[in-house]
């Protein structure tokens, strides 16, 4: 169904409610009445001709001092049609909103994301909390009006001085009374004490898992309902390793964002540059060179072998055999080896730019890679003797953990998690970027949404992505590598900045005050190995970001884990864990 | 319980002989007399590129005069804003620093300082064994900076002649 025809079904079904209809590079864009955000969410859901049946992503945005003030932002998708749409509700400081968690089960955390960042409220949300930062601290940090340092307290000795917070900023204590903050998560469900005679009152038991457990790959602490050996319910503390990335890009050039991204997910940095870079290239209306496209997918698919390897690793290593971890370390030694040549460093790429990549690739490198291309398969016959087919690894994976194919895109789960439940959705097949669709390979689907089946997606495009390499070493062009547009990217050569004048100056802007993007909004996302990884960016035509979002697949992915830990037993929490791989750093964001 | 692609005879086999612990004591065995992959580190190390990003240098032309200019393009450039930058004229009426102060614990590798630098005097060269026991050692003044430049001046001068072609 094209564009047209489902924009003219919503006007007709919701007339007068629908205030401004516009497409934004590409999307259309919807602004609607914040009543009827439910109905019309379940509308386009069910009604058979619209199917968007997957909430992407959902967010706050702060106009202040304008009026109204917040935006809530909803990014759908239609998996079987294919196509997006962005609808806004606008909403005044105190005014709430109401929740959309009975349509899709994944805008359970980012409805709480937004209200723990901007204070939004939603009504009819079952379980309201904050959810990066503790129950306790006072004041929405992603607020205008909230510095990036924060305030004053015994926690923060370099925030801003208390005196200055204004007044939608308050404390909730009484003015004057400077209390000390509570400590950390006080109020979680730790304390939750059963009445006394209770139905359940001797039998439960809450058990803390982590926040430093060596299985939870990152620093995340679970509070286990434990019945007996059966976990009742489980709920994710999330939010240790925090570090408002969103709020440090908005006081960032479009260009010094990038080390920012490289810290999302921390082993596929190349995929997290690529998807930011694609999204300001969106704004302002550019291409990368062919050239610059090619490397930029080649990284992509080296640093998703590099992840899919430590996790399909990680994941016996947890359930205690260890000896798979060891060989795939090996491996993942030579990416890393390949990437520090390219990059000049082994972890924190920052190698895109927009516009391009940051240098050419080296001498030498095409060799290295067909070796590794060469190599690498055979390698991957022996993991798969080595767990595959050990029984031991079976029986703890097998028909353990299962999330069924409808439940996986209710929670919005992507990547390997979703195609492991029988969700035929590659974004690099179905919405091609870059080169992707000049370039021939599978989507590995499996049927059974097991926790084997999830490690087994990830063996096989391990195998996919090597073949997507050597296309790209077989096809890539010569030609230059960023494109030739002085203002935006240095120049190709860095000798022209000592010869010319005109060069030296557009490379002291370009450095000192980074480059203007027009006014507007875009959402463009990739398929990263953990998921739909997007960034909505949305730009008031200065030098900065006016808003950074970032649709962290990590974290959506580990909301479905209270959905398959529910009466399964605790000792296969760490393999529920191990097959979602979240990224811790990409959780917190 | 069912294992896909085994038939019954091969799981009974696998149970009698010990098939996953044979198959995995095979691996270890094969990879016994292969060539290591790991090196011994202190006195073995690791190829590097001539891109790898460590610690920084402020380089020196020839002659022996320092390259930087102080024209403040690294520490607008910096996204961790660890470099601060003082700069007035000197006698001959060359603009030079008189302060360069690089914190390398705030300091986040990302090479844009490098780029950035019209004259070539920031790199980042290729020494990354430089651990302290104070962070104190780790605020880098300008001396500790030359001083480096000049300890590390021929990597780092082979460095910049290799990767040139793609700068």
């Amino acid at each position: 169904m094209s564009e047209p025809d489902f924009r003219a079904r919503i006007e007709e079904r919701f007339a007068g409610r629908v205030r401004e209809a516009y497409s934004s590079h590409g999307m259309l864009t919807l602004v609607v009445d914040k009543e009827i955000i439910g109905e019309l969410c379940r509308f386009l859901k069910e009604d058979g001709d619209n199917r968007f049946d997957y909430l992407s992503d959902l967010c706050g945005v702060d106009y202040h001092p304008d009026t109204p003030r917040f935006e809530v932002v909803y990014h759908l998708y239609s998996i079987p049609h294919r196509h997006r749409l962005r609808l806004k509700c606008r909403l005044g400081e105190d005014e709430s909103i109401p929740s959309v968690t009975a349509v899709w089960g994944t805008a359970g955390w980012h409805e709480r994301e937004a209200y723990d960042m901007y204070g939004i409220v939603f009504d009819g949300h079952p379980d309201l909390r904050r959810i990066y930062m503790w129950e306790g601290f006072e004041g929405y940090p992603l607020r205008k009006d909230f510095p990036v340092r924060g305030y004053k307290d015994d926690y923060n000795p370099f925030g801003e001085e208390e005196a200055e917070r204004p007044a939608s900023q308050a404390r909730a204590s009484a003015a004057g009374q400077h209390s000390k903050p509570p400590r950390f998560h006080q109020s979680i469900a730790t304390a939750r004490v059963e009445p006394e005679g209770g139905a359940r009152a001797t039998k439960e038991m809450f058990l803390n898992l982590g926040p430093q457990h060596p299985s939870t790959h990152g620093v995340l602490q679970l509070v286990l309902d434990l019945e007996g050996e059966i976990i009742e319910r489980v709920d994710p503390i999330i939010g240790y390793l925090h570090r408002g990335t969103e709020k440090l890009a908005e006081g960032f050039t479009y260009t010094q964002v990038f080390p920012l991204t490289d810290r999302l997910d921390y082993l596929c940095q190349p995929s997290n540059n690529q998807a930011y870079a694609l999204a300001v290239e969106k704004l302002l209306g550019i291409e990368a060179p062919e050239r610059a496209q090619y490397i930029r997918v080649m990284m992509t698919e080296l640093s998703r072998i590099s992840g899919h390897l430590l996790i399909s690793g990680a994941l016996p290593m947890d359930l205690g055999a260890l000896t798979a971890l060891l060989y795939t370390m090996r491996e993942r030694e030579m990416i890393l080896d390949l990437l520090e040549m390219i990059t000049g460093a082994r972890m924190h790429t920052s190698y895109c730019r927009v516009g391009g990549v940051r240098e050419d690739l080296p001498e030498g490198f095409v060799e290295r890679a067909e070796e590794f291309c060469r190599i690498f398969p055979r390698r991957i016959v022996d993991y798969e003797r080595l767990v595959a087919e050990n029984r031991m690894f079976l029986k703890r994976t097998r028909g353990i953990g299962v999330i069924s194919a409808e439940n996986a895109i209710d929670l919005g789960l992507g990547g390997p998690n979703l195609r492991g439940s029988g969700v035929d959705w590659d974004m690099r097949r179905d919405n091609p970027y870059e080169i992707y669709d000049r370039l021939d390979f599978d989507v590995i689907v499996r049927d059974g949404g097991d926790c084997y089946d999830r490690w087994e997606c990830r063996m096989e495009e391990m195998k996919v992505s090597v073949k997507i390499i050597e296309q790209c070493l077989r096809q890539m062009p010569d030609g230059p590598v960023k494109v030739d547009m002085p203002e935006i990217a240095f120049p190709l050569d860095k000798q022209l900045v000592k010869s010319s004048m005109e060069a030296l100056i557009h490379h002291f802007k370009v450095a000192a005050h980074g480059f203007k993007v027009p006014k507007g909004e875009a959402y463009s996302s990739i398929e990263a190995p953990k998921g739909e990884l997007g960034f909505y960016i949305i730009s008031d035509g200065s030098e900065k970001p006016f808003r950074v979002k970032v649709r962290a697949p990590s974290f959506i992915n580990l909301q479905a884990l209270h959905l398959i830990a529910k009466n399964g037993y605790i000792a296969d929490i760490i393999a529920f864990l191990g097959s979602l791989d979240p990224v811790m750093a990409e959780v917190d964001k | 319980m069912s294992y896909p692609g085994l038939s019954y005879l091969r799981q009974s086999a696998r149970t009698a002989f010990l098939g996953e612990l044979l198959f995995g004591m095979a691996l270890t065995f094969r990879y016994f007399f292969r060539t290591k992959v790991t090196i011994n580190y202190p006195f073995e190390k690791g190829p590097l590129s001539p891109r790898f990003r460590g610690e920084h240098a402020l380089r020196r032309y020839p002659n022996g005069e320092e390259r930087c200019i102080a024209c403040k393009l690294c520490e607008a450039v910096c996204p961790a804003q660890a470099i601060t930058i003082e700069a007035e004229p000197r006698d001959d009426g060359s603009r030079r620093a008189t302060r360069y102060d690089l914190d390398m614990v705030k300091c986040i590798y990302c090479g844009m300082c490098e780029k950035a630098c019209p004259v070539d005097a920031i790199v980042e060269g290729p020494n990354f064994e430089y651990a302290t026991e104070t962070r104190e050692e780790l605020y880098y003044d300008k001396e500790k900076l030359l001083a480096n430049g000049e300890r590390w001046e021929t990597e780092i001068a082979e460095r910049l002649a290799r990767d040139a072609p793609y700068r």
